[in-house]
């Protein structure tokens, strides 16, 4: 769980960069390479990087990891669309991806926790009487 | 064969030369008249300069008139590199007849819309072209000429723009950050009380 958890938090991070460097240094964008722009390098790179840590994690809970896989194309594809086409909405949709994705994660990471702990109280004893006689516990006659 | 210009257009010189010339004058003046009168428009020009990426879209209006005494039917086109970037609204639209071209009242005038879409991604730095107000046949049958009236349309498109991002992309990025602070909050509290 954490691997994939601290994934989605850097993956989240570098979506974060981007849309600044987006905002901010729009036309870095604009160079390009093997006849794409930067925007779409760029929005491959960081969603590789999920990609790598949705398959390292593939072996513990299943749905963010999946997850992960599956948004990998769209998100890369919202954020090159959203520079070349100057359309906002699809930059919307490259941001709520890693906010969903996150809010899963952190939810996910919190119950994980809360199971954990819930497993300590049964090991406390009872203080309720018993019925204990010498042929052993819970026999009456 | 000396004969002067005015003797060979006189009935007796060469009656044949001449009435070829009434009979151009007669045809060139059926074309012409309307041509000239029929359509009015404004501006003439549309030039107009942006930063890349800067405006996705705006839009420039164009005035078209009838000074006839006939309706007409105006039918808009556009040509040239910058056809990509233009759409027009109304693309076709009736004129009604107008007061005449000798009066002084008002024509009866149409606006039409040209809006420019320009992506960033764009390989020149100049666009031209035209757009053309021809007039076509009414439903009535009038002499339908081949009148065209055009607007040179002219676009410079300027260094690249900062990205200039709507309120709910903002409002986005704040939730975000808020997201990335309170999952690290989490997780250390958790760890703390663990």
């Amino acid at each position: 769980m954490s691997k994939i958890f601290y994934g989605i938090w850097v993956y989240s991070i570098l979506c974060l960069i981007l849309v600044f460097l987006y905002g901010y240094y729009t036309e870095m964008f604009e160079s390009k390479i093997l006849n794409y722009n930067l925007s779409l390098w760029s929005a491959l790179i960081v969603n590789v990087i999920l990609v790598i840590f949705s398959i390292i994690s593939i072996r513990g809970p299943k749905l963010l990891p999946i997850l992960g896989i599956i948004v990998t194309p769209i998100s890369t594809y919202l954020f090159y669309a959203s520079w070349t086409q100057m359309n906002y909405m699809y930059l919307t949709g490259f941001i709520i991806i890693p906010v969903i994705m996150l809010s899963i994660a952190t939810i996910m990471k919190f119950y994980e926790k809360e199971s954990r702990r819930e497993v300590i109280p049964q090991r406390t004893i009872s203080t309720e009487p018993q019925n204990v006689t010498r042929e052993g516990i819970g026999t009456n006659y | 064969m000396s004969q002067t210009l005015l003797e060979k257009l006189s009935p007796q010189g060469n009656p044949r030369l001449l009435s070829k010339i009434i009979i151009f004058m007669v045809l060139l003046g059926i074309c012409l008249v309307p041509t000239v009168k029929a359509i009015g428009l404004g501006p003439t020009q549309l030039g107009v300069t942006v930063e890349k990426g800067a405006e996705t879209s705006f839009t420039r209006n164009i005035l078209v008139w009838n000074s006839l005494e006939t309706p007409l039917h105006v039918k808009a086109t556009v040509s040239g590199s910058i056809a990509p970037f233009i759409k027009l609204e109304p693309e076709e639209f009736d004129l009604a007849a107008g007061p005449g071209m000798s009066s002084e009242k008002p024509s009866p005038s149409q606006y039409v819309v040209v809006t420019f879409s320009i992506p960033r991604e764009v390989a020149e730095s100049k666009y031209t072209g035209t757009i053309t107000f021809s007039e076509a046949p009414t439903q009535g049958g009038t002499l339908a000429t081949a009148i065209a009236l055009d607007v040179g349309v002219k676009l410079n498109i300027g260094t690249m723009a900062k990205a200039k991002f709507p309120v709910y992309v903002t409002a986005l990025i704040v939730i975000l950050t808020i997201m990335l602070i309170s999952s690290v909050v989490v997780v250390i509290m958790r760890r703390y009380y663990e």
